[in-house]
């Protein structure tokens, strides 16, 4: 078994203040499990549907059940969901980390980007793997936990080798930021493991150049750092 | 020595008269040393504190903000020289304690570590009296510092936030640009200026005008210049320039950075007056600008920038002409700068919609 280095950083709800309240981001990193929603702010109580989302999956121990994992996890809160908020929906980025691997879950309109080190370590970070966005186009989301659409829970794992950053972002900064942008802050990572003083730093650089671009939605932005071996 | 100097005078001193140093002059030039002594100890600490949880990495390519520094007597008597001190220039100058905490602070501080401290020049520490020194010292205290030898009078402590991203303007600079409040809208109403006095009086007035014009409108600003294109929104007032580090803070005003041949220190000023926004070159700049038509911005003349449209300026015009010159290709030499005024949508038009079964 390899031993995992797991560190994190987040800043939510990052943006004007009389627009903020509707991402929730909760982790349970002794499970080594993160999750970062974003509710539909067409709905007033989408902000609390998403916080207990969040919450909920966090905590949720049939996230490591190896025959659904997010899946099953994911559909049984959807129905919970539906009861307890019923004309509300989120969003969900998820994340769980452990010595067997990396494993990701996504729903909705925010986006995931997996990035690893090249070169055993030492090159710069590569786009490994990005989750699917389901948006439409006029950029709204196709399908949402706790709306009357949810056709399928994205799901990818990775086998523990090497060094991994995901970055999961919300969709008014990934919006309002290209890849090109997004990659040059996180050059900014040395070769040391980071701090989650680090992380949380990247993180707020990435929200800020998002509201500078005049982005009036919720701004927020989570990084995991996870090295294996 | 001089001989003549073991019978009483020193030779160099004969004929200098002795002018003897009044006490509050005494006291202001001690104070100011050990003041920026223990002040700079203290950022130092805090910097020391902040910088070993981040990357060098991290640290190269940002800073820390001083958010405040406060400042506390250690005695009775240093509390009481050190309020009468600052009351009895405050009644002379009401902006004393700004201008004497000038001379204390750097613009900049910097560690061994590579990270870095940067003070925004309208920081003024605060003086803590508190009630342990306003008690007098006991004899085993009194004691006790004679023994220590050179007497302690003050400490400070310092406060940072950060880090921030060099490129990007600092937060605090733009929360006191908001801050200031839209003080210009109201005398403005009053006072009733034109536009272009409003150009004449933003010249003379300085950073008065523009600390007390800062507004909650913001324009997008797009700029393509050597370091290539990038767009931000930003809240008025804004400069645009080659070296628009100083007006940043110093005078309540946003500044964008232009990096390109022919630009001016203070090439452009973005305002608002009475909800309508306007630019104008300031009488400074020795280059104007054109729009897209061609049209030559003059030194002081406002332009108006109305709401739902974009005015496209393009440098590297000389000030002594009325056409702007052809071939201006090269953002590198030719900056191009678009502006527009940013409206907000209103709460709920941009919402995401609940997706609904088709």
């Amino acid at each position: 078994m390899s031993a995992l280095r797991l560190v994190s950083g987040s800043c939510i709800n990052h943006g004007r203040p009389d627009r903020l309240g509707f991402d929730a981001y909760a982790s349970h990193p002794g499970h080594g499990v993160f999750v970062l929603c974003d509710g539909a702010n067409s709905c007033p109580d989408s902000g609390k549907a998403a916080q207990w989302l969040s919450q909920s999956l966090a905590n949720d121990p049939r996230v490591f059940d190896d025959q659904g994992g997010f899946d099953l996890c994911l559909r049984s809160l959807h129905r919970d969901m539906i009861e307890q908020f019923p004309i509300t929906a989120a969003t969900v980025l998820a994340l769980r980390v452990d010595a067997q691997g990396m494993a990701l879950a996504s729903v909705g309109d925010s986006r995931l980007i997996l990035l690893r080190r090249s070169l055993a370590g030492w090159g710069p970070w590569r786009r490994v793997h990005e989750m699917p966005r389901d948006l439409n186009e006029e950029g709204h989301p196709t399908q949402l936990l706790g709306s009357e659409v949810l056709d399928q829970v994205h799901q990818a794992h990775f086998a523990p080798r090497g060094r991994f950053l995901a970055v999961l972002m919300t969709d008014g900064v990934a919006n309002s930021l290209d890849d090109e942008e997004v990659f040059e802050v996180v050059a900014a990572l040395g070769r040391l493991t980071p701090s989650a003083h680090d992380l949380d730093y990247l993180c707020q650089t990435l929200t800020g150049m998002a509201l500078e671009r005049g982005c009036y939605d919720d701004l927020s932005v989570v990084m995991i750092y996870a090295g294996f071996g | 020595m001089k001989l003549k100097d073991l019978f009483g005078r020193k030779s160099d001193e004969k004929g200098v008269e002795h002018v003897t140093t009044r006490e509050t002059d005494s006291f202001a030039n001690g104070v100011l040393f050990e003041i920026k002594a223990v002040v700079g100890s203290a950022i130092a600490q805090a910097l020391q504190d902040k910088e070993g949880r981040y990357m060098k990495s991290i640290l190269q390519e940002s800073h820390f903000l001083l958010q405040g520094v406060s400042i506390k007597a250690l005695d009775r008597e240093t509390a009481r020289l050190m309020e009468d001190f600052i009351a009895t220039h405050e009644s002379i100058e009401p902006e004393f304690r700004r201008t004497f905490f000038r001379q204390i602070l750097q613009s900049e501080y910097r560690s061994s570590g590579g990270a870095r401290v940067k003070v925004m020049p309208d920081l003024v520490p605060v003086i803590e009296l508190d009630r342990q020194t306003l008690e007098p010292q006991t004899e085993d205290e009194s004691f006790i510092l004679s023994l220590k030898g050179r007497r302690v009078r003050f400490e400070a402590q310092a406060v940072l936030e950060g880090p921030v991203r060099n490129a990007a303007a600092s937060p605090a600079a733009q929360e006191s640009s908001r801050a200031a409040g839209s003080a210009f809208g109201r005398a403005a109403t009053g006072t009733s200026p034109g536009p272009r006095a409003a150009s004449d009086f933003a010249n003379t007035q300085g950073p008065a005008f523009f600390k007390s014009s800062a507004s909650s409108t913001e324009v997008r600003v797009t700029v393509h210049d050597r370091a290539g294109r990038r767009t931000r929104q930003v809240p008025l007032p804004v400069l645009l320039g080659r070296d628009v580090s100083q007006a940043q803070g110093q005078e309540g005003v946003l500044g964008i950075e232009l990096d390109a041949t022919y630009v001016s220190r203070r090439q452009l000023l973005i305002f608002e007056l009475l909800g309508q926004v306007y630019c104008f070159v300031p009488r400074s700049a020795s280059l104007t600008m054109s729009t897209h038509d061609q049209q030559v911005l003059r030194a002081d003349c406002l332009q108006a920038l109305p709401s739902g449209t974009k005015l496209a300026l393009t440098g590297g015009v000389p000030m002594d002409t009325l056409l702007a010159p052809p071939q201006r290709h090269s953002a590198a030499d030719y900056p191009l700068i678009e502006l527009e005024r940013a409206e907000a949508p209103p709460i709920g038009q941009d919402a995401t919609p609940r997706p609904k079964a088709v």
